[in-house]
């Protein structure tokens, strides 16, 4: 009699672990005991309703789902508080717009404390090396865009351990540029305010600059944006240079 | 994302990177049954994967060192949980959230027993299982992304699978009056 088939072994077959010498031997085994191969069928099935249970979500609705779940996490909170947004002066605010906003809200109501515990600890860790922190954006998501400024506000005002200021860079590339846009940016006065720090520069990507002409829209900058040849030799130069990074 | 930006030098690379960010968010969303906590440990992964880029050696290794790093962020979430959580309350965290109406394939029964009984599974042999069964990674990718011995791998699954056997042949039971989901 044969010895007996550990269920490790048949995993090991369902998984495709097994060289060709074992696997022909278990199949050949297989062929003659029929409870062999109803429990090498069960594990199959086991393996195929766990592979059904957790579909693959499709990259963009991941992302609209995360952002509809921020939302509706400002309704499930009962922390929610009232959120830090000057309402644009435009006369056709959409309903989409209004969604965004709603989306906005709920961004910072909910996850308010866990980002400034997050932020916290970012900033401790850019003072402890060398007090440069590269803000990234690359989305014009009114609640990125919202988050990019806020935390750049926040940023601009902090010291290192010897008290000077931070070295602060906001970077804008693919659709985050149109935050650094003249005519284009829905927050072009909080822009304008953020130029009175002499710590913090707010630059953007030409190669962007140049694909958002290239699909016809007129790029004309912000006062005091900075250009700079494209947003990854940026990153990758500044991340050499140890600057800490923060996305948005 | 800046994070596709970032590794995404060609429109291929980041159809890619869009590829593996939605499976490493099934991954999360596999061991943490949360969808905004899966969120979150997907992006703390990728801005980590960020500040440590140069630890990437091979760009074939890229999704198993995400996971990896994917990992790390788990496993530092339960540990604080654990710090500030009753035991209670950890038993209830633990349970798949209700599932969204959004997708017509959670409605599915099977689909809602499947995920209790993950769920239910311990966090070490939840990750080993998910990683082999929904990433098809081999052992010894696995036994690498979790840092254990290929032997633990095995054991792990095999754990994983009888127990996983065992609770979805038992004849199902109603949830509502037997389960504390999430709201």
């Amino acid at each position: 009699m044969s010895t007996e088939i550990s269920d490790e072994i048949l995993g090991a077959y369902i998984d495709d672990e097994l060289d060709a010498a074992e696997r022909a031997r278990l199949l050949e085994r297989m062929m003659r005991e029929p409870v062999l191969a109803a429990r090498a069928c069960e594990l199959w099935k086991l393996k195929q309703m766990l592979r059904g249970a957790y579909p693959l979500p499709q990259a963009t609705q991941a992302e609209e789902a995360a952002s509809r779940r921020a939302s509706r996490r400002l309704e499930n909170s009962a922390l929610a508080r009232r959120p830090r947004i000057a309402l644009p002066a435009l006369p056709a605010l959409a309903a989409s717009a209004l969604l965004a906003l709603g989306t906005l809200a709920g961004w910072f109501a909910s996850a308010h404390f866990d980002e400034e515990r997050e932020l916290n600890r970012q900033i401790a860790e850019a003072r402890a090396a060398g007090g440069r922190i590269l803000l990234h954006i690359f989305s014009d998501a009114p609640a990125h865009m919202e988050t990019a400024l806020a935390k750049a506000e926040r940023l601009a005002q902090e010291r290192d351990a010897q008290g000077r200021p931070l070295r602060i860079e906001l970077l804008a590339n693919g659709p985050g540029l149109h935050l650094l846009r003249a005519g284009g940016s829905p927050y072009a006065e909080r822009i304008a305010a953020l130029r009175h720090y002499d710590n913090l520069r707010l630059v953007a990507c030409r190669e962007a600059i140049e694909r958002m002409r290239e699909r016809g829209i007129e790029v004309v900058l912000l006062p005091g944006v900075e250009e700079t040849g494209s947003a990854e030799n940026e990153l990758a130069e500044k991340l050499t240079q140890g600057w800490r990074y923060i996305q948005t | 994302m800046s994070i596709l930006d970032f590794f995404g030098r060609s429109r291929q690379d980041e159809k890619l990177l869009k590829e593996q960010r939605a499976r490493l968010w099934r991954l999360a969303y596999a061991w943490c049954h949360d969808r905004a906590l899966a969120d979150d440990l997907v992006q703390e992964a990728l801005a980590k994967a960020i500040r440590h880029r140069d630890q990437l050696r091979e760009a074939q290794a890229l999704f198993a060192w995400l996971c990896a790093i994917l990992a790390h962020c788990w496993h530092d979430h339960l540990r604080s949980r654990r710090e500030h959580d009753d035991l209670e309350s950890v038993d209830e965290t633990a349970l798949p959230e209700t599932l969204s109406a959004e997708e017509d394939v959670a409605q599915n029964e099977l689909v809602r027993r499947v995920r209790e009984a993950v769920a239910a599974l311990p966090p070490g042999q939840r990750e080993v299982v998910t990683l082999v069964d929904l990433e098809e990674c081999s052992y010894a990718e696995v036994a690498a992304i979790l840092e254990i011995p290929i032997g633990t791998v095995m054991s792990r699954l095999s754990r994983a699978r009888a127990i996983l056997r065992e609770r979805l042949a038992e004849p199902p039971v109603r949830s509502a009056t037997v389960h504390r989901l999430k709201a």
